[in-house]
């Protein structure tokens, strides 16, 4: 890895912890519009059990919680991405 | 704009997965082809990924977030580099956050990865060489949410959740100031930014087509 990626994905994961203090609480664009929709009310369903529901992680209480889940959440992107892309090339 | 399960039936949901299966397959063939550079795809993936949760304030009470294809694809220079840097942030939302459904994880790939990367693209593509790479990359990644947005309420539509034209114009005038404030303004941000900063991180390819 380059100087130039190691200073980038240090300013992700600053980015990644400061967004839960930073971000807006209001409904997002597509919440909103279903909020208008009597055809959407009680559509939505929760199928699987996330482990870090909302963004949170059980057991760590208020801002906390939502900063070490993006911390987890970015490391855990990064991760992926790089395990697939290795082997996505590596397979050529 | 995730959609979340329940929004979709379950037999359109798996039209729009086998779609976005198709798509995903070949941004895999890209990366295999054509872009070798792992760490610089998962670094753009877990910023694409932190962005996401910086929801920004816009009027009427609402809020909205950047989605990253557009910029992906600007800087590494093919749309295919959105479609497969969202398609993992996706799936990693859905899983893991319940941001986004996992029945409608296919739709919501072709939204957010396919439609924005490729509409927002060629936009930039076409107004480059007019409007410069700042304005292109304002202009590409604002059109590539909307018709993201747009494509949304089409989908929710055919479902049975959302009105037709009600849904259009409530999602696009929602993601047409989301646009603004959030996608066109940080991707033109950031294009310029590694561009006059460090763009030797950037693949040669990519700054030649930048």
């Amino acid at each position: 890895m380059r100087r130039g990626h190691a200073v980038a994905l240090g300013m992700v994961f600053i980015l990644a912890a400061l967004a839960p203090i930073l971000a807006s609480s209001n409904p997002d664009g597509l919440e909103k519009t279903a909020e208008k929709f009597e055809s959407a009310q009680g559509r939505e369903a929760e199928l699987l059990s996330s482990p870090f529901p909302d963004y949170t992680v059980y057991g760590i209480e208020g801002t906390a919680s939502e900063v070490v889940a993006m911390l987890i959440g970015t490391a855990l992107v990064f991760a992926v991405s790089l395990g697939i892309a290795k082997a996505v090339a590596r397979a050529g | 704009m995730h959609i979340p399960d329940g929004f979709i039936p379950l037999g359109q949901a798996a039209v729009y997965s086998a779609a976005a299966l198709l798509f995903a397959a070949r941004s895999f063939k890209w990366v295999r082809e054509e872009f070798g550079e792992a760490p610089l795809l998962a670094t753009l993936a877990a910023g694409i990924f932190a962005i996401q949760a910086l929801n920004v304030p816009i009027p009427w009470g609402t809020s909205g977030h950047m989605t990253g294809g557009v910029l992906a694809a600007i800087l590494l220079g093919s749309p295919w580099a959105g479609v497969f840097i969202l398609s993992i942030v996706l799936l990693v939302q859905a899983l893991f956050f319940a941001d986004g459904g996992i029945t409608v994880l296919g739709a919501n790939i072709l939204n957010i990865g396919v439609i924005s990367s490729f509409a927002g693209y060629y936009t930039y593509l076409a107004l480059k060489r007019r409007v410069g790479i700042a304005g292109a990359s304002f202009a590409g990644a604002w059109f590539g949410l909307v018709a993201a947005a747009l494509a949304t309420a089409v989908e929710l539509a055919i479902a049975g959740t959302f009105p037709l034209r009600e849904g259009l114009l409530f999602m696009g005038m929602y993601h047409a100031v989301i646009g603004l404030v959030a996608e066109g303004t940080l991707t033109a941000l950031v294009v310029t930014t590694v561009l006059k900063v460090s763009p030797e991180i950037l693949p040669a390819r990519a700054r030649e087509v930048v």
